[in-house]
């Protein structure tokens, strides 16, 4: 399944946050968006998800407008994490990540052997078995943020875009999470599409990335190629010395305003 | 999974929380018991055992007599009003993504006691202070005054959608609105109409008979049932809009289906029992503490839960100073929030969104 936007223009009453965006995330890989805090990142995520109306253009998921096609089969084949949602407390992990199979079901099939299955998958991927009787005002933000991750899973897939997902985590989930993501890329062969702040991060984890500014793409493609010190600096306005990470090979950011601290 | 119970069949499955469907049971227990408690209690006291013999026996005398036309059309009345309202709350609780929302709040109640007041202001001869027509049809004027509050709450809410926020904003509006105007109406009315009116208002199921619980059980039955139906519904609604959407929910369409049912519950609560109040809020927080936000725990538990409350009420409302019969709205809240304080307590986390 394929997902890209034609001749995108998109906003917000009449102010226009992208303009004109024709991108094709790449089947099968992971796609990291990166840019400045408002620069439309999260819009963009959301149109692409239909669950914001484009001011003109398209999104073409398969061979359809996203808005054309029936909302419960984009569920089945594109899952969304919006940016930091909001659950009622009361409500248990598992109570949660079971509505991931609400696509699939109907008042006269509420719970099949193969949501029962699904679900203890994502439960289990992401770490979640063992407390999944607890409720979620029991929970850490960490936690928390990786109920929502097992409810995007159990909706089985295969594209799942996620809206600054390692939010919150601290630096051992935040690499837990990303190496979910990436595992479900490489063993699951899904179409990942992430938002992320960390370029250095994004830098190892994307085989794609997509940088936003001023309502435009600036650049996309491969992180060893684009990622450059002009595009930090025009990206997030701030100036950049790029190296190789000793690890993975991939750019490496060190950032700073000015040089004497 | 020893948590849960799952029945399968074909392409027939349902799931049900052991521990919740046990809450469920002992609550629908202590329910039976409550309502054997008050054919038991009044001026005359007749004991449960006896009761019993009366509504399985249909044995005639005086205690029959005082149990099935006096004490048991009004106790039920009381158990399904109390019911509409756990529900009614629950449902629009979960709509609007806030624990603090109760049909009263957007305007039900008071839209109810407009429509009663000019029910009064119509039908009452000023001369005599005695009533043009009979009480019977105030219950009408009152749920067309709730209904219509929520239709107008949606549309005046609606611009490309409806948002929790804007509901409740507008319902809060509304609520306002529909208060001056009953103030309005008691001021210029009639002397007599002062009591009846401050009756109405502060809720009271004094005097009901068969015939509203003939209007009350079909209006409740139907609409629990079709409660159930939109029970999966209600949970997605729960979740953020975002959230909803992308799980493939006609998220608009059934905001409106379940505002709808929520209003045509709180209607015909308060057409029959008026403004009585805090049922609507605390049943379904009750219930929450005592299960889980899930809906399938949550909706029938309110209910429950709601007619506990206001057939307990009703019970004190009764008896407590006999032989004066006071409105049972007084005692709901009286009820309910040392309960619902009890189980905040109890439960001893950390109160984040919503308690
Ligand atoms: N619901 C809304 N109504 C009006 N304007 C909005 C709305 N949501 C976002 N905006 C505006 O649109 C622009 C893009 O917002 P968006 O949320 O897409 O940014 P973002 O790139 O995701 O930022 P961040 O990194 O802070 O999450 C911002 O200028 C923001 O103020
Ligand atoms: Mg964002």
């Amino acid at each position: 399944m394929n997902i890209s936007t034609s001749n995108l223009t998109l906003g917000y009453g009449d102010f226009i946050v992208l303009k004109d965006i024709n991108v094709t995330i790449p089947k099968n890989k992971v796609t990291i968006l990166v840019g400045s805090n408002g620069c439309g990142k999260s819009t963009l995520l959301k149109t692409m998800a239909r669950l914001l109306k484009p001011m003109s253009g398209k999104v073409v998921l398969g061979d359809m407008d996203i808005f054309q096609k029936p909302s419960k089969e984009i569920a089945k084949e594109l899952a969304i994490l919006t940016q930091s949602p909001d659950a009622p407390s009361d409500l248990t992990v598992f109570n949660l990540v079971k509505q991931g199979r609400y696509p699939y079901q109907s008042w006269f099939n509420q719970w099949s052997k193969e949501d029962e299955n699904i679900v203890d998958y994502a439960l289990e991927k992401t770490g979640l078995s063992d407390i999944r009787d607890k409720k979620l005002s029991e929970l850490s933000g960490g936690q928390k943020q990786r109920v929502w991750i097992a409810m995007t899973l159990a909706q089985q897939t295969e594209i799942i875009l996620l809206d600054e997902p390692t939010n919150h985590l601290d630096i051992k989930y935040k690499i837990e999470v990303l190496d979910l993501l990436k595992h479900l890329n490489q063993q699951e062969n899904r179409t990942i599409v992430v938002v992320l702040h960390d370029i250095n991060l994004a830098c190892r984890y994307a085989d794609h990335i997509i940088a936003i500014k001023d309502g435009k793409v600036y650049a996309e493609g491969d992180p060893k190629e684009i990622v450059t010190e002009k595009l930090i600096n025009d990206v997030f306005d701030i100036n950049a010395k790029i190296i190789e990470c000793p690890l993975f090979k991939t750019p490496m950011c060190i950032t700073y305003q000015n040089l004497t601290i | 999974m020893k948590s849960l119970f799952v029945a399968r069949k074909g392409r027939l499955s349902f799931l049900y929380e052991k521990r919740s469907t046990l809450v469920v049971a002992i609550s629908m227990l202590i329910c039976i018991f409550s309502i054997l408690l008050s054919l038991s209690m009044g001026q005359k006291y007749i004991s449960i055992f006896k009761v019993i013999q009366i509504l399985f026996d249909g044995s005639i005398g005086g205690d029959s007599l005082i149990v099935n036309t006096i004490r048991l059309p009004r106790t039920l009345v009381a158990l399904f009003v109390g019911a509409s309202l756990g529900l009614s709350g629950a449902i629009l609780q979960g709509v609007v993504k806030n624990p603090l929302a109760a049909p009263n709040i957007i305007g039900i109640t008071d839209s109810g006691s407009v429509g009663a007041l000019i029910f009064l202001t119509l039908f009452t001869d000023p001369k005599n202070n005695a009533l043009t027509t009979s009480i019977f049809y105030m219950p009408v004027f009152a749920f067309a005054g709730a209904f219509a509050a929520v239709l107008i709450v949606y549309l005046l809410a609606y611009k490309k959608g409806v948002t929790p926020y804007r509901l409740i904003m507008i319902g809060i509006a509304v609520a306002g609105a529909a208060k001056a105007i009953t103030s309005i109406l008691i001021i210029n009315g009639p002397v007599v109409f002062i009591k009846e009116a401050q009756l109405w208002i502060t809720g009271t199921i004094y005097g009901t008979n068969w015939t509203h619980v003939k209007l009350l059980l079909p209006w409740f039955l139907v609409l629990f049932v079709l409660t159930l139906i939109y029970t999966r519904e209600l949970n997605i609604q729960n979740l953020d809009d975002g959230i909803s959407v992308g799980l493939g929910s006609s998220v608009e369409k059934n905001r409106f289906l379940l505002m709808i049912l929520s209003a045509a519950l709180a209607s015909g609560a308060v057409a029959v029992g008026g403004g009585i109040s805090f049922v609507g809020l605390i049943a379904p927080h009750i219930s929450r503490k005592l299960t889980n936000s899930s809906f399938g725990n949550v909706l029938p538990l309110s209910a429950v839960v709601g007619g506990i409350i206001v057939v307990i009420s009703d019970i004190a409302a009764r008896t407590m100073l006999f032989p004066l019969d006071l409105p049972v709205g007084i005692f709901t809240a009286g009820i309910g929030a040392p309960f619902f304080v009890y189980l905040l307590l109890k439960s001893q986390r950390a109160l984040r969104r919503g308690f």
